[in-house]
């Protein structure tokens, strides 16, 4: 939520209508607030304070035009003023506009915004979400982590995702371990922890954590998916189907619902229901319902069908290892060396941690003579 | 000898209140009756388990036709976990008399008073004389939300199970307001005797906010959950005060 911090303008702004705007503003008397910086900012246009009070009021309230007027009068008035910029930045990151955050949050940093801290931890969360992790890991270096948990916790918790973007996972999960001890109310940084320990093939760990995570987030549907994803890929799990209930329950529109029920069918040896279930997944648009009816239908013998819907997936999401790993494993048991070559160092590339990728692509090299490299990737796909 | 199958849900007798020492399971055996002499008439039988302990039961309850020796859990051979080869059920009693591993029934003219029996019994301060536990009581939990739980919808479906041990669990109620108001919850199926059932509850959550959850249930005999357990009550048995659980709606 964006808050006014303030080190206000006071100084530079007298005014006993402003003064009130500004009180009724701390004391939480918002409608008054707004009412008195109306009567501000029509009485001088160039009150900073009034427009910043109007910004902040406006972006509570989402309505970013609104908000985003007030802040760029600000800059036109006061172009040095470092609060004006943080707090456009700040909305701009609201609005998912993540290259305009960096670009305002870091002019906020040039004016030496007060609470650095907080501006360090926002500004690397635009430039990660901008696509430029390793700029977020180098933008945390410039502080300490901050002492505050919810800051802490957000601190690591971008550091976590920065280093998930840039595969290194063993340190993503740590990071994200640590923004969980410190806030363990923030949803994200658990989804976020067990979608990281599927992806690194540490299948119980996940589930552990899943099971965790559901029972605090129980209405959470990326959760109860996840929770679902976590009991399919461990073998002894009872819990696919509370998992599948409590999906259900959480969204029961949600395109996931028909996936997690293909999961159940799969688990439960019903290959035809599954497949079923994944195709209404994949109508309704479910990410990962192609990757699985591949799955299935390799396990059935239509390699066929298999690679007819990888190759969709893959359309889809070029980016998912676990569909290069599959691919790869098809093309690796069809005898095409090459293709499965490609999907299997893709694969390697995107999941550098996935011990089964490297056993995947040792195996290939080994096929191809190719003896140094076999055993590299055989060597890093041992668990340690 | 003719088997017979039994749902019975065990829960130990330390089980704290939301605890998870219980557990429900489909039972087969033959009844502990069939297996004593015809003409006995001694009041008490003792249970002796391979591992030295034993459990001594009256004998009413021992030829009850309910109670038997199982050999088999939910359809499959009983697991050594859970007491392989013979286990005695007592149905709707705590579970630390379904004795394990059982090795032998004796026939006893008193109830023994020996070191290698383990004589559980509720003590009150003085203020009642200390009885054997025996019989569950009645007790309902929930199983979702948990104690902490954040919920980020405005509809929560309440979930729990409840149980009375020799009696069947008459009515479930729920509180949302810090037990200042009671409603109802739906038994989601046919009470039954020795059996938990599930119960649900939808939850219209009005707003954000903390809310104190809270569960009780009463049984076809009329006992009912106790708010709080006695005060005077100094042993470590039969913990079924009302379970609370605070949940943060967002």
């Amino acid at each position: 939520m964006i808050c006014l911090l303030v080190p206000l303008l006071f100084f530079f702004q007298s005014g006993a209508l402003l003064e009130q705007a500004d009180e009724a503003f701390r004391a939480g008397e918002l409608e008054k607030a707004e009412t008195l910086a109306r009567q501000v900012v029509a009485r001088d246009p160039s009150a900073v304070h009034g427009h910043m009070i109007l910004g902040v009021l406006a972006a509570q309230k989402n309505q970013w035009e609104v908000s985003n007027g007030h802040f760029l009068t600000i800059l036109r008035l006061e172009p040095t003023n470092p609060f004006g910029y943080f707090y456009l930045g700040q909305a701009k990151l609201y609005q998912q506009q993540w290259a305009q955050a960096v670009t305002y949050l870091t002019k906020a940093m040039e004016r030496n915004y007060p609470d650095r801290e907080r501006l360090v931890v926002e500004l690397s969360m635009a430039q990660n979400e901008a696509g430029n992790p390793l700029q977020a890991l180098r933008t945390l270096a410039l502080i300490e982590p901050p002492a505050g948990a919810r800051q802490g916790a957000q601190y690591f918790g971008v550091t976590a995702f920065a280093q998930g973007k840039l595969g290194h996972m063993p340190e993503a999960v740590e990071s994200v371990r640590r923004a969980i001890q410190l806030d363990d109310a923030n949803v994200n940084y658990w989804d976020f922890l067990v979608d990281f320990l599927i992806k690194t093939d540490q299948a119980p760990q996940a589930l552990a954590e899943a099971i965790r995570a559901q029972r605090k987030f129980p209405d959470h549907a990326d959760t109860q998916f996840l929770f679902a994803l976590a009991s399919h890929h461990v073998v002894e799990s009872p819990l696919s189907k509370l998992a599948l209930r409590n999906l259900r329950e959480a969204a029961p529109n949600d395109a996931r619902v028909p996936l997690a029920e293909g999961l159940l069918y799969r688990k439960q040896g019903k290959t035809e229901e599954a497949i079923a279930a994944f195709q209404r997944a994949a109508l309704q648009g479910a990410a990962d319902a192609h990757l699985l009816l591949g799955i299935v239908y390799k396990e059935t013998g239509d390699y066929i069908a298999a690679e007819r819907e990888y190759r969709e997936a893959e359309r889809r999401n070029p980016a998912s290892a676990q569909l290069m790993l599959e691919l790869g494993k098809l093309y690796f048991a069809r005898g095409e060396l090459e293709l499965a070559r490609q999907r299997l160092e893709k694969a390697v590339e995107l999941a550098p941690d996935a011990p089964t990728a490297h056993y995947q692509l040792g195996l290939l090299y080994r096929r191809l003579g190719q003896t140094e490299k076999a055993q590299e990737h055989l060597g890093k796909s041992k668990k340690p | 000898m003719p088997g017979k199958t039994i749902p019975v849900t065990l829960e130990c007798a330390e089980n704290a209140t939301g605890g998870g020492l219980v557990s429900h399971a489909e039972w087969r055996g033959v009844s502990l009756a069939s297996l004593l002499p015809r003409d006995t008439r001694s009041p008490f039988l003792k249970l002796v388990s391979t591992d030295g302990y034993s459990r001594t039961i009256p004998r009413s309850k021992g030829i009850h036709p309910d109670t038997i020796v199982a050999y088999s859990m939910n359809g499959e051979k009983l697991p050594v976990t859970h007491g392989f080869p013979l286990r005695a059920i007592i149905p709707g009693w705590y579970g630390m008399d379904a004795v394990k591993w059982l090795r032998r029934i004796e026939l006893l003219e008193s109830e023994e008073q020996s070191h290698s029996y383990v004589r559980r019994v509720s003590s009150f301060f003085g203020v009642r004389d200390a009885e054997p536990v025996t019989a569950m009581q009645v007790k309902s939990v929930f199983t979702r939300p948990q104690d902490g739980a954040i919920l980020t919808q405005r509809r929560f479906t309440l979930r729990g199970m409840a149980w009375a041990g020799e009696n069947a669990v008459a009515k479930v109620e729920v509180s949302v307001d810090g037990a200042a108001t009671w409603q109802a919850a739906k038994l989601d199926a046919t009470p039954m005797e020795y059996s938990w059932l599930p119960w649900s509850f939808d939850w219209k959550v009005p707003n954000a906010g903390e809310y104190t959850l809270s569960v009780r249930a009463k049984d076809d005999k009329g006992r009912e959950q106790p708010r709080q357990r006695a005060a005077e009550r100094s042993d470590g048995y039969e913990w079924n005060d009302w379970q609370t659980v605070k949940v943060t709606a967002v």
